[in-house]
């Protein structure tokens, strides 16, 4: 900055991507709002002429503690005032897409809006490449570690000294492992003996119990005897029908009840 | 829709086409399952004697397709004969009774089951004939003297079937 005084900050959105004032020459230099000059010391009614630099650390941190706090004060007024164009914008709902006008700040802004992702993209990219020497030299530090190990004998000597527990944990490792199957198997033979068990415990207790056997032939005579019951009563009802509109084809009166055996009507 | 106490009011009374139409077509499922394990039997029969070398001038199979015809008669009359009631109309409580009430007798169902054949000369329209008859009798029943009625429940033992259908009236 120089000995430039600190009065204010120039923020210049780019235009939207693909659009040069050659593609849109409406949206040329007067696409690009110039945001500002912002007064810092607007809020304080007070201007600042100070410069950074020739402050102390401490006058230095407030002013740019206050640099941004305007800074923040100044976008939210651009952004309410965008949003109240956005607001007024002519919108005809039945004849078709929103109607945009071409107001150069509006379409700016769009057009800064529209970079975001493009510029997370880059700055994604851009930390990707810085943490790659911090990567690359971690690798490198344990191959190294790793070929020091190797080399003086440490590896061999640790490798030693774990040997007889890696042996021992592969060892119970297997000896669960056929534990488990040999426990899977034996709990599917058993499995088959409890059910056969229990089918013949349901057998002997419905022959040992007559009571039982009773209740569960009610049961089932009863569930029978209900579908029957209900098949019949279905079919009665259908007989009166059929002979009802038979009846009416034929001009005969309806008759309350069918005829009993020998009672010719 | 007849609810139970209906279902006794109908007791002895003539049945109608659909029921006495089920009844039917379950007994020609069971007489379908006899001729079929009568079938499968003379087929075996058949097939013993050929291997034991039995030489016969017709095989079993040719005698019993002429005799289905004999067997399914058979069913229907000892059925009716001995207790007024087929499996088919047992299950939709329906009963063969002669005019007087009783089961009908053997030759009473014998011409019963000839009639059978009469009503179904012309296009069934002796079984139809149930539905614009009065007394909901078909052709068989007006050859043979014949009703099939509504029977819900059996008279128990020692009781004629007129006591039971008064008994019925009182419920």
């Amino acid at each position: 900055m120089g000995s430039r005084p600190v009065t204010g900050i120039d923020i210049v959105p780019p235009i939207a991507p693909g659009i040069t004032s050659e593609t849109r020459p409406e949206m040329g230099p007067e696409a690009r709002p110039r945001i500002g000059p912002i007064r810092v010391c607007s809020m304080s009614d007070q201007t600042e002429t100070a410069e950074l630099e020739e402050r102390s650390p401490e006058d230095a941190y407030k002013t740019v503690v206050r640099i941004v706090a305007g800074g923040i004060g100044e976008a939210i007024d651009r952004l309410m005032k965008v949003s109240q164009q956005l607001d007024a914008l002519d919108h005809e709902p039945d004849s078709g897409p929103m109607l945009v006008k071409a107001d150069p700040n509006v379409m700016a802004f769009v057009g800064w809006v529209s970079e975001l992702p493009a510029l997370a993209s880059g700055a994604a990219e851009s930390a990707q490449r810085m943490a790659y020497p911090f990567t690359r030299t971690l690798g490198v530090a344990i191959d190294t570690t790793a070929y020091l190990a190797e080399v003086t004998g440490v590896a061999p000597f640790i490798a030693g000294v774990t040997e007889p527990t890696r042996k021992a944990i592969s060892e119970e490792r297997e000896r669960l492992t056929n534990v488990g199957t040999a426990e899977y198997a034996r709990g599917r033979v058993l499995a088959v003996y409890a059910f056969q068990e229990s089918t013949e415990g349901i057998v002997s207790l419905l022959s040992d119990s007559p009571e039982l056997a009773e209740l569960v032939r009610d049961q089932t005579i009863g569930i029978t005897g209900s579908a029957v019951q209900e098949v019949r009563e279905t079919g009665a009802a259908a007989d009166g029908l059929t002979e009802g509109m038979f009846r009416r084809l034929l001009r005969r009166p309806d008759r309350p009840l069918p005829p009993k055996v020998g009672e010719e009507t | 829709m007849t609810n139970r106490n209906d279902m006794h009011v109908l007791n002895g009374r003539a049945a109608g086409f659909v029921t006495r139409l089920f009844a039917f077509a379950i007994d020609l499922v069971v007489v379908a399952g006899i001729l079929a394990i009568g079938g499968w039997i003379a087929v075996l029969a058949d097939d013993t004697l050929e291997r034991v070398g039995v030489e016969t001038r017709a095989s079993l199979s040719s005698i019993y397709v002429l005799l289905i015809p004999f067997i399914i008669a058979l069913y229907f009359v000892m059925f009716w004969a001995l207790t007024g009631r087929t499996i088919g109309k047992s299950l939709m409580g329906l009963r063969v009774v002669s005019s007087s009430g009783q089961s009908p007798t053997i030759g009473r169902s014998i011409i019963r089951i000839l009639g059978y054949g009469i009503s179904a000369i012309v296009f069934w329209v002796g079984y139809l004939w149930v539905l614009v008859d009065k007394n909901r009798r078909a052709w068989h029943d007006h050859m043979a003297s014949t009703w099939v009625v509504y029977d819900y429940a059996r008279p128990s033992a020692g009781e004629t079937y007129e006591d039971y259908l008064e008994q019925s009236e009182s419920f």
